[in-house]
């Protein structure tokens, strides 16, 4: 049963940089959730006694119990998991369902589970069941092939389900990934760019429609605040523009590598960046490791990536390379997304960062899906029995 | 080959994927570049400055203080619930359930959430020509005026940013949207949570600056917060300094109370100054203003929020913003103390009494028992002025309402229902009776028509006249049947004989007595500082032929306008209105005038209706003999204040001076400094010493001598207090005593007075009912002044509280 080769195909390198990159966030929860130092005369106790274990002890726990699920991701044949995928699919569909009628409103959105003193986020796992549906749909239908009516129906009622009901509650951030996972798996499913095309049209045709009758004067404003940060300083554009700054203060090797890092404090810690601790985790690293460490944590998301896609284009079959894509295009959006943000490149979201990100369901989501990734690349070679 | 090869690749999707991947992390890579390489010195010293914090320091407000230096108003700490926007988390969703959660505590705890939207609740009554009432949420800019109303809320939509124009319901429901409160959210709550919002979005340029939820909060509401700290990031509990009034239930009207800076006072700041408060220094969303009495009128004396006063802190700050080290500071100057001439003990011994007797006089207590019960009393006057300076020492309006006016409620922010239940309350609480409400002066009114009599020659005090019941048949009637016989001005005042009255002033031309009407002060502003307040009117009028014909007028045309749109269904414009009032009692020019604007069809007959009820309309409330008669008595149009009475019979009492009234005695600096003192101001009178020597003698036998107005009322009075007085009571209707107006006004001592007194009970039956009460505040005010005894404070438990 048990086949060496699976060891052996096991891509130890695809984990290694996936504790490499929750390392680097532990990094930086840890100097985001210090206090900071009363001046340059504290002392070294008072200084190292600044720290704030906490959220580091937290984010570690969540990172072993994703582990865990990891493995269980990683030794079920991703074939006996695609064909549970529908009972997955409906599973989501009813929490999110339930969320819509029963869900907690106490952290914001209509979002949240609470099961006793934990709370759950069903639309997180609803990314994993959107790729696993999808990817069974496509190879199901590999000899038809997906440029036909039927299909593309198929396709976009899978999507739209989930999609629709995560929106009103609303979640726009991870419908967005979800329209990406959709666009990037479709694209390796070998959608003709005839339809690409008519759909970028017709994407380009709504924006004004939506501009001038569902988008209220405040939206517009954020949108125009996202083109324009310095229009409104203190506003909107307020902590765009103070995530800028604290990123171009790193400059090249970062605050932490001036020396007295432990005496001086750090915009981030000044509290000056909103929800430092979970959306703008970027700013904090490349603040304290300057251009250096922000390079470090792009080229690291970029090798985890780039080797996903490897994975995909090794897989034994169309199933197989479809999750992997799935996956790759759910990180990438989520970095590009993320990160994109913190340098004003794209609107602030409420999106975070894979692996670096301090919180529970998003941990999770990551490792079980780079299970799913790590799976596909363990059975690329027929199992002979 | 080659060709092949790469065209293949192209063609590869996996490729293309790749591609795209690289170019987007390309994107990134070159953008941090950018900001840390390129940029990166600019940001860092960007990034330096911005731990240092500039906090404008602002000096406390001055103190309101008694003309024995008893605080009225003062600074005391109070806490204050606040968000501080650094600490809230950025989405939408949970700050409103962070806001949520701290309105319900407070609100658990009985403290107000501060209501700062100007889209309310409850029932509003437009006043219009047919009143109309609308139940639910609408707009309150705080004006009455159409033209106003709809510039405010044009500036308010501007400011926050909403293009859409919507009635006020639709307009919560679209804030609630635009801040994404939950749907299941009531209006009511989610109409607080947005007032917060829409104060956070006006302050969004002052980041630093916390926007405040709740004010003057019990200690209680401040733990319950504390206790929830961690779940509620953002919101503070904080001391502040808020205003309290010691005496907030005494002379409420006179000392007035601060709020949150309103359009109105931003709208009469522009007019007095020709700039904006904030110009000058003010936050406007979040700086105190004074906004009636004293506070209104002494704002820029009590004040600590202009720039003069200005002080700054510059420092470094933690995290927390607290304070690491001070890197420069100036510390604030405070604003003015503001001395009134008040004397509180003065003040509340007439609230008290006032409050006591009016109250006996409605039930039928002794001594108003009998006939002297006034059922409908249910307000009243009172004010004591000094006879030498003009000052004020006392000046009470009494209101029988359920709902106590306490000038603290006002200080922390009153909620909309107390707010109107003082306002709806039959006897209007809020009313300055005393200096703003104009009464009938009846025959309180009969020593001015005596001096204008004898001061123009037209009868002397020895002069006797018959009283013969009724000058002619259209004067009005003596108040004995079988009248007084022949009497002189001292007994004629003593027993207050209309026919002597009417007789004199007869003789007299309308415009003589108003000549002397507008030198006694009963005919225009009494100089009171409150009523120059931009909104107030001092209305003190005495009937002459142009008043009364502009009081008709004006009747008219709003019976012209009432009765067109009843009966005839025909909506005048106020023009046409105008017109047919200056066509006057002219049937035909009215029936044609009526047809040639096509308000009827030439060939209708109603048209005769229409125009037989303006003729009606027309024929009433005309200058006439008769109406000229019962000038001399204290009856038709006059109305004049208890404080414009007060200075009238001051004048006779100090025998020459009009003295200008006022309730500022001097402004002094934090210091002690005087910056502003008061100096009497007067219009010297020419009056021959005999004649008001005449008129002191006729007040004096009304209290003094047997047959007197006064005399019961004043039977067995300490004989060490001397007066003069006069009784005066005002047919208000015709038949109905229970409406009329009754006053009583005297000096004292009666050689060399003090102090004048006037007494004011509207629906009052009787003079006698309020000759009691005069004499009660004229024995307290030398119990109190006299004795040492006296001059311990009334209250002195309450000023520790």
């Amino acid at each position: 049963m048990f086949d060496k080769r699976l060891i052996r195909n096991f891509d130890f390198f695809l984990l290694f940089l996936i504790i490499l990159i929750t390392g680097l966030g532990l990094v930086g929860i840890v100097l985001a959730t210090r206090s900071p130092v009363e001046g340059a005369d504290g002392a070294v106790s008072e200084a190292i006694g600044s720290f704030n274990l906490y959220a580091v002890k937290l984010q570690i726990i969540w990172f072993a119990t994703g582990l865990i699920l990891m493995a269980i991701a990683v030794s079920i044949d991703y074939h006996v998991i695609s064909d549970l995928s529908l009972y997955g699919y409906l599973v989501v569909i009813g929490l999110l369902i339930v969320v819509q009628f029963f869900g907690t409103k106490g952290g914001g959105a209509q979002s949240w589970i609470a099961i006793g003193p934990y709370r759950m986020q069903p639309s997180e796992f609803s990314k994993i069941a959107v790729i696993l549906m999808l990817a069974r749909i496509i190879s199901k239908r590999e000899e038809k092939g997906i440029n036909n009516f039927t299909s593309i129906l198929l396709l976009l009622l899978a999507l739209a389900i989930p999609f629709v009901l995560i929106i009103i509650q609303p979640d726009f951030g991870t419908a967005m990934v979800l329209i990406v996972i959709f666009a990037g798996m479709i694209f390796i499913g070998g959608i003709k760019y005839r339809f690409i095309l008519i759909a970028i049209c017709a994407g380009l045709a709504v924006i004004p429609v939506v501009w001038f009758s569902f988008l209220d004067d405040y939206q517009k404003n954020r949108i125009l605040i996202y083109l324009n940060p310095g229009m409104d300083p203190l506003g909107s554009g307020y902590h765009v523009l103070q995530s800028i700054m604290s990123i171009g203060s790193g400059q090249l090797t970062g605050r932490l590598g001036s020396g007295g890092f432990l005496f001086e404090n750090m915009l981030s810690q000044l509290d000056f960046l909103p929800a430092k601790d979970t959306d703008f985790i970027f700013s904090v690293i490349a603040e304290a490791l300057g251009f250096v460490g922000g390079i470090t944590v792009i080229l690291l998301y970029f090798m985890l990536i780039m080797r996903t896609l490897r994975t995909a284009t090794r897989s034994r079959d169309t199933l197989g390379s479809l999750i992997c894509i799935g996956v790759a295009s759910m990180v990438l959006f989520h970095v590009f997304e993320n990160i994109g943000m913190t340098m004003g490149i794209m609107p602030i979201t409420g999106i975070p960062l894979p692996f670096m990100s301090y919180g529970g369901s998003s941990m999770w989501t990551n490792m079980v899906s780079f299970g799913l990734v790590l799976n596909v690349g363990m059975r690329r070679q027929k199992i002979k029995f | 080959m080659m060709m092949k090869k790469l065209l293949k690749l192209i063609k590869n999707r996996y490729f293309i994927f790749g591609l795209i991947i690289t170019i987007m992390f390309g994107i990134l890579g070159f953008r941090l570049a950018y900001l840390t390489v390129d940029m990166g010195e600019y940001y860092y010293k960007m990034a330096q400055e911005r731990k240092k914090i500039e906090v404008t320091l602002k000096g406390a407000r001055g103190n309101i203080l008694d003309r024995n230096g008893i605080p009225l108003a003062v600074n005391r700490q109070i806490y204050v619930a606040q968000v501080d926007r650094k600490w809230l988390p950025a989405g939408d969703e949970e700050i409103n359930s962070i806001l949520m959660q701290a309105i319900e505590i407070i609100e658990q705890n009985g403290d107000n959430i501060l209501d700062n939207i100007p889209i309310k609740n409850g029932v509003k009554v437009y006043e219009d020509i047919v009143p109309y009432v609308v139940d639910g949420y609408y707009y309150d800019f705080g004006t009455e005026d159409a033209e106003t109303h709809i510039k405010r809320y044009n500036t308010w939509r501007k400011e926050a940013g909403i293009s859409r124009d919507l009635p006020a319901d639709q307009m919560l429901a679209y804030l609630r949207e635009r801040y994404k409160v939950d749907p299941s959210v009531s209006d009511e709550l989610a109409r607080k949570i947005i007032s917060i919002r829409l104060d956070m979005y006006f302050n969004r340029y002052k980041q630093d600056e916390p926007i405040k939820i709740a004010e003057d909060i019990s200690s209680r509401t401040v733990s319950h917060l504390e206790t929830y700290a961690d779940e509620l990031p953002g919101i503070q509990t904080v001391i502040e300094l808020g205003r309290y009034y010691p005496y907030g239930t005494s002379a409420q009207h006179i000392v007035g109370y601060v709020g949150r800076i309103t359009q109105n006072n931003i709208d009469s700041y522009q007019k007095l100054y020709g700039k904006s408060p904030a110009e000058d220094g003010y936050n406007i969303y979040s700086d105190k203003y004074g906004q009636e009495g004293i506070e209104a009128y002494a704002e820029k004396w009590l004040t600590g929020n202009t720039f003069d006063k200005h002080g700054y802190l510059e420092a470094e700050v933690d995290a927390s913003r607290r304070v690491i080290k001070v890197l420069d500071q100036k510390l604030p100057k405070n604003g003015n103390d503001v001395v009134l001439t008040l004397d509180i003990r003065l003040q509340r011994m007439a609230e008290t009494v006032l409050a006591e007797y009016i109250e006996k006089m409605r039930e039928g207590i002794e001594p108003y028992e009998g006939d002297n019960q006034a059922p409908l009393a249910n307000t009243g006057a009172a004010v004591i002025l000094d006879v030498d300076t003009g000052e004020i020492l006392a000046m009470a309006s009494y209101a029988n309402s359920k709902y106590v006016y306490d000038l603290n409620d006002f200080a922390r922010g009153i909620t909309k229902t107390e707010y109107s239940n003082l306002q709806n309350d039959p006897s209007r609480p809020l009313f300055p009776i005393a200096f703003q409400g104009g009464q009938l002066p009846g025959s309180v009114f009969k020593m001015l028509v005596g001096i204008a009599a004898l001061e123009e020659g037209k009868v002397t005090p020895g002069e006797t006249i018959l009283d013969r019941f009724r000058l002619r048949p259209s004067a009005p009637a003596c108040s004995s049947k079988n009248g007084h016989g022949r009497i002189n001005l001292m007994d004629a005042l003593k027993v207050s004989c209309n026919y002597y009255f009417t007789a004199i002033g007869d003789r007299l031309n309308i415009w003589d007595l108003h000549k002397w009407a507008v030198r006694f002060g009963l005919h225009g502003p009494t100089g009171l500082e409150i009523l120059s307040l931009d909104g107030k009117t001092d209305f003190n009028v005495v009937a002459n032929p142009d008043v009364v014909e502009g009081n008709r007028r004006r009747t008219a045309f709003s019976s012209v306008k009432r009765i067109m749109s009843t009966k005839y269904n025909i909506e005048l414009t106020d023009e046409q209105a105008w017109d047919l009032i200056d066509i006057d009692r002219q049937y035909t020019k009215l029936v044609n005038y009526l047809r040639d604007n096509g308000l009827f069809k030439a060939d209708d007959r109603k048209v005769h209706d229409a125009a037989n009820d303006l003729l009606n309309i027309f024929y009433e409330g005309r200058w006439s003999d008769w109406e000229f008669l019962r000038v001399f008595i204290g009856q038709s149009a006059t109305s004049v204040t208890p404080l414009a009475v007060a200075r009238y019979i001051a004048a006779i009492a100090n025998g020459n001076r009009v003295m200008e009234t006022h309730v500022v005695k001097q402004v002094r600096s934090p210091e002690g400094q005087v910056i502003k003192e008061t100096k009497p101001k007067y219009v010297k009178l020419d009056i021959k010493d005999r004649n008001i020597a005449a008129i002191k003698e006729g007040m004096r036998r009304v209290v003094y001598e047997r047959g007197g107005t006064g005399y019961n009322a004043f039977a067995g009075l300490d004989p060490s207090i001397t007066l003069g007085g006069k009784t005066g009571t005002a047919q208000v209707k015709p038949g109905i005593v229970e409406r009329n107006t009754a006053w009583f006004t005297a000096f004292t001592p009666y050689d060399d007075p003090e102090i004048a007194v006037a007494v004011v009970v509207p629906n009052g039956k009787t003079a006698g009912n309020t000759a009691h009460i005069a004499r009660r505040i004229i024995e307290e005010y030398y119990k109190i002044t006299r004795s040492e005894q006296g001059n311990a404070l009334p209250d002195t438990n309450e000023l520790v509280r």
